[in-house]
C-alpha cells in the first residue's frame, strides 16, 4: 500500500510537469527540451530555502514559480528567434547550462552534494509528513494545474496558441502578436514545472542536480508524446503509464541491474514506435 | 579399586552427558530479524557495491548457521547505482515498505549523507561501512560509520610525505566537490611544519575523464611529488594521461585513501606505486582478519577490500547487539556505541561518541594490481 | 609560456576526435536535413564493439578496429532502413525524425549498458608511446594517429564527393532530393549509404576515444552535442567546414580549461552553440 501511494505521487509530481510541457509543445507547438530546468528551479528553491529555514514551503513555492517564471522569460526571449529543430537544439543547449548552474553554483546549492533533509510542507501546523497525506496535497495541486489549463487553452489564449501551432505567419497576418504568446506559454509552463518541482523536493527530502538534466527533459517529453500531444487528459495518463512501466519490470523479475537500463530501452523503443506508428500518442489531436 | 574405578567411570559418563544436554544448548530462535541494505549494485561504482554484498553474505551465513544465536538475519537488498536519489529511494522503500529498522549502507559519501536525515528522522539504525565523508561524523546519533574518515588522513600521511619529498612543492589534482578544500586544509599545517608547501591546486568536475591540461599546467611547476583526490577510475586515468604528458617517471603519485578495483583496470602498470592511506589491510595478522579473507578468497576467488571486510563486521555487531539486548532499536543504538576494542575481519576498531569507528591507519600502496601495505 | 603550446596540441587532438563525429554528422545531415541523435550512440557501439572483439574473443587490434566500424556502421544503415526511411516516406516533419532518433538514442544506450556494465572502461589499460613534438609538446600514438586520420579520411571523402559517381549523386541528393528522384537517382539507396559511412566514421571516433581515454556508456550524447556544435559553427551541411568547426571548438574548449576551470566545458560548448545559431546560423564560413 505504502508503495502505491509512493508510486502515486510521482505519477501526480509527473502528471503535472507533463501538462506544463504539453502547454508549449502539444498546444503551441514549440518542441522545448528544457523542462527539467524549471523543475530543479522549483526543487532548489524549496531545497535552499527550507533547509536554511529563510521561507516555508508555500513561500518557497511562490519564489521557485517566480524564479522560473523570469528565467524562461530570459531563456524563450532567445529561444524565439529559431524554429522547429533548431529551436529543440537551442533548448537542450538552455538545459545543459542551467544543469551547470545547479552543479557550479556550490555555495548556493552544494553541487553535486546534493540539499538532504528537506522537510515536508506544514499548513497551520500541521504537517504533510505522511506519504498519504502528501498524496492528497500533490493531487491538489494538480487538479488545480489542470483546471488552469484548461481554462487557458480553452479561452481565446488558447486558440491563439493553437493558431501559431499550426500556421504562425497566419495568425500574424490576423494581427496577433505571436512573440508575445509564445514568450507568454513558456513562461507559464515553467512556472507550473516549479511547482512540481517543489513538490518533489519536498517529497524525496533530497535533491541534487543528477535529476534535472537533459535526460529528465526526454523522459517528459515521452510523457506527452505517449499521452497524446495536446490533450491534458494525456499527460495524466502518459505520467501513469510511464512511471508504472519500470514497476512492472521490476516485478516480472529482471534483475535490479538490468531493470533500470531497461526501462531506458522500452522508453526509447516506445518514442520509436509512437513516431512511427501514432505520433500523436493515445488521447492527442496533433502531431508535429 | 575395580569398585572405584567403575564409579569414576560412571561419574565421567554422566557428567559428559549433562554437559553434552546443557552446554551446547540450542537456543529456539526467537525469530527473524530483516537488515536492509543500500548498495550500488549496478552503475559506475558497482565493483565496490559487489564487496559490500559479499561480504554482507558471508557474515549472514555464519550467522544463521550459528545455533547459539536467537534471532536470524533476512538480508533485503536495494541497489543505490551510486547515485544519491536512487539511495534515497531504496532507503524509503526499505522503511516504508519493508519496515526495516537496521540498515547498512551506503557506500558513497554523497549516497550516505542523502540518506542519513531520513534514517536519522525515522530513527532507523544505518551504518555505512564504506563512506569517507568527514560530514558524516555530526549526521545524526543513529548513523555509524566503520570506514575511516577522511580528516584522519591528512594528519597520518602528512608527515610521511614531508619526509619523502625531492622538493619543497605538493601539488594537487583534485575533485571539485568539498572534499578537495577540506583535505588540503587539513594537510597544509602538516606540510608547514616541516617547511613545505602546497603547490598548484588544479580541480575537475566529477565527471572529468580528461586531465590533461590541469596536468600540464602542474607539469610547468617540475613536480616532483603529486597528490590525486579523485574516483578511482579517475586516478587511473590521471596516471595514465601524466604519463602520456611524459611527467611519470620522476614524480612520486600520492592518493587520498580509495581502493576501487576501477584504478587498476584502467591504469593498469601505471598504478604500481601510487600511495595513500587506509584502514584495511587484507594481508593484517589478526586470526579475524585472516579467517575472512582466506574466505572471501575461497568463496569469490577474489581479494576482499575494505567495504566488504567492514560490511561482514557490521552485520556481526548488529547480531551480537540483538543477542545482548534484543530487537529493540533504542537499546541496540546503546550498545553499538558501547563498542570498544573490537577485533573484527577488519582489524580492531573501537567506536566513539559520534558513532564513527577509530581505526588503525597504514600506509598502503599498490604492488603488481594489488592494494599492499607499504613496506 | 611554455603550456600553450601543449594547450593548443590537445585541442588538435579533441579537435580530430569531434571532426570525425562532425564529418559523418554533417554528412548525413546533408542527405537528409534532419538532426540524426542516434549518431551519438553509434560512436558508443564502435567503441564498445572494439571493446569485445578485443577483451571476450581475444583478437588484435586490426580486427577490434574493422569491426568496431563495420559494426556501427550497420546498426547505423539498419536505423535508417527500419526507422528513418519510413518516416521520410511518410512526410514526416524534421521534429518527429528527431524524436524518433532521440528514442533510437535512448534505447542503444542503455542496451549498451546493459550489455557492458556502467562502469568506465579503456581499451588500453597503462602506459602508452609518447611522441615528443619537437620540445614543444608531447602525444601519444592514439592522439597522433587520431590526427592522421582524420585528415586521411577527410581527404578520402573528399575524393570520393568530388569524382566519383556516387559522391556525384550524394551531391545531388543533398541540395534537392525531390529532383534527384525525379533525375532518377535512387536516392533512398544513396541515403542508406551515406548513412552507413557516416555510421561507420562515427564508430571510429568511438574506438579512437576508447584508447585516448576510455568509454563509458553515456559518453554518446555529449559526443553527439560536440559534433553537432562543430558542424554548426563550422557550417552546416558542409562536409569539410565541420572539420574547422571541430578544431575551433577542442582548442576553445581547451584554452578555456586552461584559463577557467573545467567544470563549465559542456556549458561553455553550447553557449557557444547558441550564439553561432544566433548570429551565424551558417556557420563562420560565408558559403
Amino acid at each position: 500500500m505504502e508503495y502505491l501511494i509512493h508510486i502515486a505521487i510521482l505519477a501526480v509530481i509527473y502528471g503535472i510537469l507533463g501538462i506544463g510541457l504539453n502547454l508549449v509543445v502539444g498546444f503551441t507547438g514549440l518542441l522545448s527540451v528544457t523542462h527539467a530546468a524549471f523543475f530543479g528551479i522549483g526543487a532548489y528553491a524549496t531545497g535552499i530555502l527550507l533547509t536554511n529555514h529563510i521561507a516555508d514551503f508555500w513561500g518557497s513555492l511562490g519564489l521557485g514559480m517566480l524564479i522560473a517564471a523570469v528565467l524562461a522569460l530570459i531563456i524563450g526571449l532567445v529561444l524565439s528567434r529559431f524554429r522547429d529543430d533548431y529551436y529543440a537544439l537551442a533548448s537542450f543547449g538552455f538545459n545543459t547550462i542551467v544543469f551547470a548552474l545547479f552543479l557550479n553554483l556550490q555555495d548556493i546549492t552544494r553541487g553535486p552534494l546534493g540539499i538532504p533533509g528537506i522537510p515536508r510542507p506544514e499548513i497551520l501546523g500541521y504537517s504533510f509528513g505522511e506519504n498519504f497525506s502528501f498524496l492528497i496535497l500533490a493531487l491538489i495541486f494538480l487538479a488545480a494545474v489542470y483546471f488552469f489549463s484548461k481554462w487557458l487553452t480553452e479561452s481565446s489564449f488558447g486558440r491563439v496558441l493553437k493558431a501559431v501551432r499550426e500556421d504562425e505567419r497566419a495568425a500574424q497576418v490576423f494581427g496577433y502578436n505571436t512573440f508575445y504568446f509564445k514568450l507568454a506559454i513558456f513562461s507559464t509552463a515553467a512556472a507550473l514545472a516549479a511547482i512540481a518541482g517543489s513538490l518533489f523536493a519536498s517529497y524525496i527530502t533530497f535533491i541534487d542536480p543528477s535529476t534535472f538534466t537533459l535526460h529528465e527533459s526526454m523522459f517528459i517529453l515521452a510523457v506527452i508524446i505517449f499521452g497524446g500531444l495536446a490533450s491534458l487528459r494525456g499527460s495524466i495518463v502518459g505520467a501513469v503509464a510511464l512511471i508504472l512501466l519500470p514497476e512492472i519490470l521490476r516485478f516480472v523479475g529482471f534483475p535490479a541491474e538490468i531493470a533500470a537500463q531497461m526501462r531506458q530501452v522500452v522508453y526509447g523503443l516506445v518514442l520509436v514506435l509512437l513516431m512511427l506508428y501514432r505520433p500523436r500518442g493515445f488521447f492527442g489531436e496533433y502531431k508535429f | 579399586m575395580d569398585n572405584k574405578k567403575i564409579i569414576w567411570g560412571i561419574i565421567a559418563i554422566i557428567a559428559i552427558v549433562l554437559f553434552w544436554q546443557f552446554g551446547n544448548k540450542k537456543i529456539e530462535p526467537i525469530g527473524t530479524i530483516k537488515i536492509g541494505a543500500v548498495m550500488p549494485l549496478s552503475g559506475s561504482r558497482a565493483d565496490a557495491g559487489e564487496q559490500g554484498r559479499q561480504g554482507l553474505m558471508i557474515a549472514k551465513e555464519e550467522i544463521n548457521k550459528d545455533s547459539s544465536r536467537a534471532y536470524k538475519i533476512e538480508l533485503l537488498f536495494e541497489d543505490s547505482k551510486y547515485e544519491p536519489q536512487a539511495a534515497v529511494a531504496g532507503l524509503k522503500k526499505l522503511i516504508d515498505v519493508d519496515s526495516v529498522k537496521y540498515v547498512i549502507g551506503a557506500y558513497g559519501s554523497s549516497e550516505t549523507l542523502a540518506i542519513a536525515p531520513i534514517a536519522e528522522q525515522q530513527r532507523v539504525i544505518l551504518i555505512t561501512p564504506a563512506s569517507q565523508s568527514d560530514a558524516i561524523t555530526k549526521a545524526g546519533d543513529y548513523i555509524f560509520r566503520l570506514m575511516h574518515n577522511t580528516a584522519q588522513e591528512a594528519p597520518f600521511i602528512g608527515p610521511f610525505i614531508t619526509d619523502r619529498m625531492k622538493s619543497n612543492e605538493l601539488h594537487f589534482i583534485g575533485i571539485k566537490t568539498e572534499v578537495t578544500p577540506s583535505y588540503i586544509k587539513n594537510i597544509t599545517p602538516v606540510l608547514e611544519r616541516a617547511n613545505k608547501k602546497v603547490g598548484l591546486i588544479e580541480e575537475f568536475d566529477t565527471k572529468a575523464s580528461d586531465f590533461r591540461t590541469q596536468l600540464i599546467k602542474i607539469k610547468s611547476k617540475n613536480p616532483t611529488d603529486i597528490f590525486i583526490i579523485a574516483q578511482p577510475a579517475q586516478v587511473g586515468l590521471i596516471l595514465k594521461q601524466a604519463n602520456d604528458l611524459d611527467m611519470y617517471k620522476n614524480v612520486q603519485y600520492y592518493s587520498l585513501g580509495t581502493e576501487g578495483s576501477e584504478i587498476v583496470t584502467v591504469g593498469g602498470k601505471l598504478v604500481d606505486g601510487l600511495i595513500y592511506t587506509f584502514s584495511y589491510d587484507a594481508f593484517g595478522s589478526e586470526k579475524q582478519v585472516v579467517d575472512f579473507h582466506q574466505k572471501f578468497l575461497k568463496i569469490y576467488n577474489r581479494e576482499p577490500d575494505g567495504t566488504a571486510a567492514n560490511a561482514y563486521d557490521a552485520l556481526y555487531l548488529l547480531s551480537d547487539c540483538f543477542e545482548k539486548v534484543g530487537n529493540e532499536v533504542d537499546n541496540v543504538k546503546s550498545c553499538l556505541y558501547e563498542t570498544k576494542n573490537r577485533v573484527g575481519a577488519s582489524g580492531i576498531f573501537s567506536i566513539d561518541e559520534n558513532g564513527d569507528a577509530q581505526k588503525n591507519l597504514i600506509i598502503k600502496t599498490i604492488r603488481d594490481g594489488k592494494f599492499v601495505k607499504y613496506e | 609560456m611554455d603550456i600553450l603550446p601543449q594547450v593548443l596540441v590537445n585541442g588538435l587532438i579533441a579537435g580530430s576526435l569531434y571532426a570525425l563525429v562532425a564529418l559523418g554528422f554533417n554528412l548525413a545531415y546533408g542527405a537528409t536535413k534532419f538532426f540524426n541523435l542516434a549518431h551519438g550512440a553509434l560512436s558508443v557501439v564502435g567503441g564498445y564493439t572494439a571493446l569485445a572483439v578485443l577483451r571476450d574473443l581475444g583478437w588484435g587490434l586490426g580486427w577490434a578496429i574493422v569491426i568496431g566500424i563495420l559494426m556501427s556502421a550497420g546498426i547505423g544503415w539498419l536505423l535508417d532502413k527500419f526507422i528513418y526511411l519510413p518516416l521520410r516516406k511518410r512526410k514526416a516533419s524534421n521534429m518527429v525524425l528527431l524524436v524518433a532518433s532521440l528514442g533510437a538514442f535512448t534505447a542503444i544506450q542503455a542496451i549498451i549498458a546493459i550489455l557492458f556494465t556502467s562502469q568506465f572502461q579503456t581499451l588500453l589499460a597503462g602506459e602508452s608511446k609518447i611522441i615528443d613534438l619537437f620540445g614543444y609538446a608531447v602525444v601519444t600514438g592514439v592522439q597522433l594517429s587520431a590526427f592522421v586520420t582524420v585528415a586521411v579520411v577527410g581527404l578520402g571523402l573528399y575524393l570520393i564527393l568530388k569524382f566519383t559517381r556516387f559522391g556525384k549523386a550524394v551531391r545531388a541528393v543533398s541540395d534537392d532530393g525531390e529532383v534527384a528522384r525525379i533525375v532518377g537517382i535512387q536516392t533512398d539507396k544513396i541515403v542508406g549509404t551515406v548513412f552507413l559511412i557516416a555510421s561507420g566514421l562515427a564508430g571510429l571516433a568511438g574506438i579512437l576515444i576508447g584508447f585516448d581515454t576510455g568509454l563509458e556508456p553515456t559518453m554518446g550524447m555529449s559526443l553527439l552535442l560536440k559534433g553537432v556544435i562543430a558542424s554548426i559553427v563550422g557550417g552546416i551541411g558542409n562536409v569539410y567546414c565541420g572539420i574547422a568547426g571541430a578544431f575551433l571548438l577542442g582548442i576553445i574548449e581547451n584554452l578555456g580549461v586552461w584559463q577557467f576551470s573545467g567544470e563549465w566545458k559542456d556549458a561553455i560548448a553550447f553557449g557557444l552553440l547558441i550564439i553561432f545559431l544566433l548570429f551565424r546560423p551558417k556557420g563562420i564560413f560565408k558559403n
